[in-house]
């Protein structure tokens, strides 16, 4: 049995986030979210569009400051040490964009010496993402010719490119084909051995479903719920996750309405 | 250090694979200017040329004329060049300046089949007055010229001549036909000159020759003509001025008089004085045309392609990127440079430019003065860094494009409003940014550049940078490029739309009162005050108000947009008990400013012409146009329409910055800067404070009325004892802003 509190990975204590806007004053986008995701485990925010989760996925991954509450990847707090938290994390935003006139090598290259990969290293570690994601037919060509799946291969590439044990993919198959998406899918699921650290968003229950070990159900910037699938039917008293879904934002507004 | 090596690479890269940045600051210099200076030097030659050869058409009467000065005339005329002549009787055209004449003229030098066939001034052929010269000859055929049209026999007689006038062959009718026969029928060909010569007076000595020339200016060859026909009478006049004297004084003792003027400066100051006239400009246009594309690309750009957000996310501090990136935009903006001056430099070398015109000297340009660029390298860095903030602002390309605008006028009009010979560099402009160095590459160009101002200027330049600098990481942060979580409405924020809306039209009001209003004032005073004040600026509010941006839904409010609120009666009466402060004050600072800045002696002469107006203007006539006019409608669009844009979005800070800078810039005059631009930034924040823009008129007419009338000694009460303390009132002027404004229904929270 693994010390638990060692083996997590990413950590959230009531992580809130205000912005501030002329016009409506005061925007809460995330109104405290507790997380805990441990190594080797897939966890899914689930939400639907505005619920919070990209600017939750935004704080753990340092690009945003936190209003209030902490949050802690692989030990270390965000707000401390930010460069320390970037080296340990693999993201990938939700709009990845590529720089069009760089060659995939050239992409994975540059980020990697970013990470302070260099020489020998850096091309072993480019050479291991070639074969990993068989850039090869199209690793060399500039990245603006390439297919919506081929750019997607190429980012996930650069994101895992350092070996992160923390990996944060904002709504990673959203825009993507089934064959390129499916690959995707499968991807994730490979990390799960490796031991890595799977936070993700999407807003597609299957997807939640087959891939998580654990469901964290995000609605108006607050964390309805979060635990394993059947955790959450026992929770619920419902067999989908569709109908979990409905159900607890139904409870959520009613709590609301009531308050 | 690494890092940033590391994105300069990478955005290098980039840009050079980026077919538009590399021909913008590559090829486009590359070939610009050795396409500019041929093209203009060819085009330039080849009109010369052609025109010199053209064969041009002149009708002439030269029957009143003495014999003697005609066939001179004409012999002088047939030396300009290939012509051919044409005998009228223009007997009718007396007054030279009347429109019958003018018409009849027009009949003679575009004769129609009609009129030729029955032009009743011209005479029959042949019958040409005694001792008129019509040169003849065409060397080549050895045998006149002259040779009637094949219209009807009165039609003017025509005889041509190239080159050489041998004598007099006019009127035979033996020449072949020739091609002019075609012109006979239909449309006949127009003429270009009518000369008409007469003369006065008895003995030949004291007889007078008159020569009137009639043509159209709107026809090229009309205006060779008559260029050749002047630069004949003026051979002539001046070689008979000359037989006189010689004649009467034996010798001119005026002769020794005439200066032969030698220039003791050297080649290369010469050839310096005239590059520093434009080259320091041309650097910094340059500089902005080169490094706003990186600029936009490397921020703005990548902002758009959503790349920044996965590079905010690399372990590496967010400074080093944005270091990384600012030298990417200075190596860009250098590179265009670099190709800039030396394509320039080789157009010169190869004798492809007009060397005169553009800053040569005899043997060619200053290439030893060009180290002077030198002391701009710290200046390019400030101003890359300058479009690093402004590209790092904006959330899109295109944004940023908009911004470029305002930044190219922000640093372009101050250059050369300092760029006037009588403002030479002391330490104070040394360390006004972009400014202080275009006149120090000015004086190093000049050759009199002293190196302790030359440091400084680095240096100062070194420390703007800096602090530029220090300011683009913060353009970097993640709250400004994201707008935090996915949130729209947020982002929208981001946009400012209603302050960026302030300040795009507050451009498009200067330079529509530079270009449009002060071209009618030139034209015509009195017509360009009214176009300005009662037409333009009234129609910029109305459009700058209704085209301002509005949130969803909501009703577009006219008289809101424009400030026409009312205000309190406090803070009216406020205004106008600070306006004796303000005129005294502006008074103090004038003077103080001509010591600093002392004025130059054309503009002492504008302000005699203005005293003049002033002197001879009623008072109600300078009320309305120079108190009145303005206080209505310069605060409508400024305090009014641009101000209520702004406060959508900008802090009250920023508002009376872009007033202050707008106001000053719309006055066009650097004298007058530092004075309009206070006055602005009052106005904005009394304006701002009572939410109206009914004080800050009341403000711009008490405080304009008090200095123009005063000026022309029509308040009597300026004189009096007691008005020397009137600029105390403004104490409890103050003090009644401390009244809270007005609230009304939908006001946002407290502004200053």
């Amino acid at each position: 049995m693994t010390d638990l509190t060692s083996a997590i990975a990413i950590r959230a204590e009531g992580l809130a986030k205000t912005f501030h806007d002329p016009q409506r004053g005061v925007v809460e986008a995330v109104k405290g979210v507790d997380l805990d995701c441990r190594k080797g485990e897939i966890f899914g925010l689930l939400g639907p569009n505005g619920a919070g989760k990209t600017t939750t996925l935004r704080m753990l991954s340092t690009i945003l400051a936190p209003t209030s509450g902490r949050a802690l990847i692989d030990g270390i707090d965000v707000a401390e040490d930010p460069l320390e938290v970037r080296r340990r994390l693999g993201f990938l935003s939700g709009s990845t964009g590529l720089y069009p006139r760089l060659t995939g090598r050239e992409t994975l290259r540059y980020f990697g010496r970013l990470h302070g990969l260099e020489g020998d290293r850096l091309e072993a570690a480019i050479a291991r993402a070639f074969d990993a994601f068989d850039l090869h037919s199209f690793g060399d060509g500039r990245c603006e010719a390439l297919s919506t799946g081929q750019k997607q291969r190429v980012s996930i590439a650069r994101a895992v490119l350092h070996d992160p044990p923390v990996l944060i993919l904002d709504e990673p198959t959203t825009g993507l084909d089934i064959m390129a998406s499916s690959d995707m899918i499968q991807f994730i699921d490979s990390r799960r051995e490796a031991g890595t650290c799977v936070l993700f968003s999407t807003h597609i229950l299957s997807e939640a479903e087959r891939l998580c070990d654990r469901i964290g159900i995000v609605y108006d910037g607050r964390m309805l719920a979060g635990g394993s699938l059947d955790e959450l039917r026992a929770m619920t008293g419902k067999e989908w996750l569709e109908e979990i879904f409905r159900e607890l934002v139904q409870r959520a507004d009613a709590g609301e309405g009531a308050a | 250090m690494k890092t940033s090596l590391d994105v300069l690479r990478v955005e290098l890269l980039q840009l050079a694979r980026d077919r538009r940045a590399l021909f913008s600051a590559i090829v486009l210099p590359a070939l610009l200017y050795p396409l500019l200076f041929w093209g203009t030097g060819a085009l330039q030659t080849v009109g010369e040329e052609t025109m010199a050869e053209r064969t041009v058409r002149a009708l002439v009467d030269l029957s009143r004329a003495d014999a003697e000065t005609a066939e001179a005339f004409l012999e002088g005329l047939v030396e300009q060049g290939p012509i051919t002549l044409t005998e009228v009787d223009a007997a009718g055209l007396l007054v030279p300046d009347d429109e019958d004449s003018r018409e009849t003229a027009r009949g003679l030098l575009r004769p129609t089949a009609q009129t030729a066939a029955g032009a009743s001034l011209s005479k029959p052929a042949g019958e040409s007055t005694a001792g008129l010269a019509i040169g003849s000859g065409d060397g080549s055929e050895g045998e006149p010229d002259d040779r009637p049209e094949d219209a009807p026999g009165d039609a003017p007689e025509e005889s041509s001549a190239e080159g050489s006038a041998e004598g007099s062959a006019e009127g035979s009718a033996e020449g072949p036909p020739g091609d002019d026969a075609a012109r006979g029928d239909g449309a006949l060909e127009p003429f270009d000159v009518l000369i008409v010569a007469s003369a006065d007076g008895g003995t030949p000595d004291l007889s007078r020759t008159t020569f009137d020339l009639w043509y159209d200016v709107k026809r090229d060859d009309a205006r060779e003509a008559m260029g050749r026909a002047r630069s004949a009478l003026r051979d002539l006049g001046e070689a008979r001025s000359a037989e006189r004297r010689e004649h009467l004084l034996g010798g001119d003792p005026g002769a020794g008089l005439s200066p032969l003027s030698t220039d003791v400066a050297s080649e290369a100051d010469a050839s310096g004085a005239r590059l520093g006239m434009w080259l320091p400009f041309v650097v910094l246009l340059v500089l902005i045309s080169g490094g706003a594309y990186a600029a936009l690309a490397v921020f703005a750009g990548e902002r758009e392609a959503g790349t920044l957000e996965t590079l905010l996310v690399q372990p590496v501090p967010h400074r080093s990127i944005a270091m990384g990136k600012l030298l990417t935009v200075f190596v860009a903006g250098c590179a265009t440079l670099a190709m800039n001056l030396g394509s320039l430099v080789v157009c010169a070398g190869s004798g492809l430019m007009d060397m005169g015109s553009i800053g040569g000297g005899a043997s060619g340009m200053a290439y030893g003065r060009l180290a002077a660029l030198v002391v701009e390298l710290p200046t390019c860095l400030l101003l890359c860094a300058v479009l690093c903030l402004v590209c790092g602002g904006a959330r899109t390309f295109r944004e940023g494009q908009l911004l470029i605008f305002p930044v190219t006028l922000l640093v372009v009009i101050p250059t050369a409003i300092v760029l006037r010979p009588e403002v030479s560099l002391t330490a104070l402009w040394a360390i006004v940014p972009f400014s202080g160095s275009a006149l120090a590459l000015r004086e190093g160009l000049e050759g009199d550049l002293k190196l302790p101002l030359a440091a400084l200027v680095m240096i100062s330049h070194l420390g703007w940078t800096w602090l530029a600098v220090a300011r683009l990481g913060q353009v970097l942060d993640a709250e400004r490029v994201l707008g935090g979580g996915g949130d729209r409405k947020s982002e929208a924020h981001l946009l400012q739309a209603g302050g960026r809306h302030g300040v795009r039209w507050g451009f498009v009001v200067v330079m529509g009162v530079y270009l449009i209003a002060m071209s009618v004032q030139r034209v015509d005073m009195d017509l360009g005050l009214w176009f300005t004040f009662w037409m333009m600026l009234p129609a910029l509010a109305v459009a700058i108000a209704w085209t301002a941006p509005r949130a969803q839904g909501e009703p577009r409010r006219l008289a809101a947009g424009l400030g026409l609120r009312l205000p309190r009666a406090s803070h009216a009466l406020g205004a106008l008990l600070i306006v004796p402060a303000l005129a005294r004050g502006a008074e103090h600072l004038l003077l103080w400013q001509s010591k600093v800045l002392p004025l130059p002696p054309g503009a002492a002469e504008g302000g005699i012409e203005l005293e003049a107006l002033m002197g001879s203007s009623s008072p109600m006539w300078l009320f309305f146009f120079f108190a009145l006019s303005p206080g209505i409608f310069e605060e409508l669009v400024f305090r009014g329409a641009l101000l209520n844009a702004m406060k959508r979005d900008f802090t009250w800070k920023r508002i009376v910055f872009w007033q202050a800078l707008y106001f000053a810039l719309v006055h066009a005059s650097i004298y007058r800067l530092l004075p309009t631009g206070i006055l602005g930034a009052l106005l904005a924040l009394i304006a701002l404070r009572s939410r109206s823009v009914l004080p800050a008129m009341l403000m711009h007419m008490g405080y304009n009325g008090l200095l123009v009338l005063g000026a022309a000694e029509h308040l009597a009460f300026t004189g009096e004892p007691w008005f020397e303390y009137a600029p105390w009132a403004a104490i409890p002027g103050l003090a009644l802003f401390l009244v809270p404004p007005r609230v009304q229904a939908g006001d946002s929270p407290a502004r200053p």
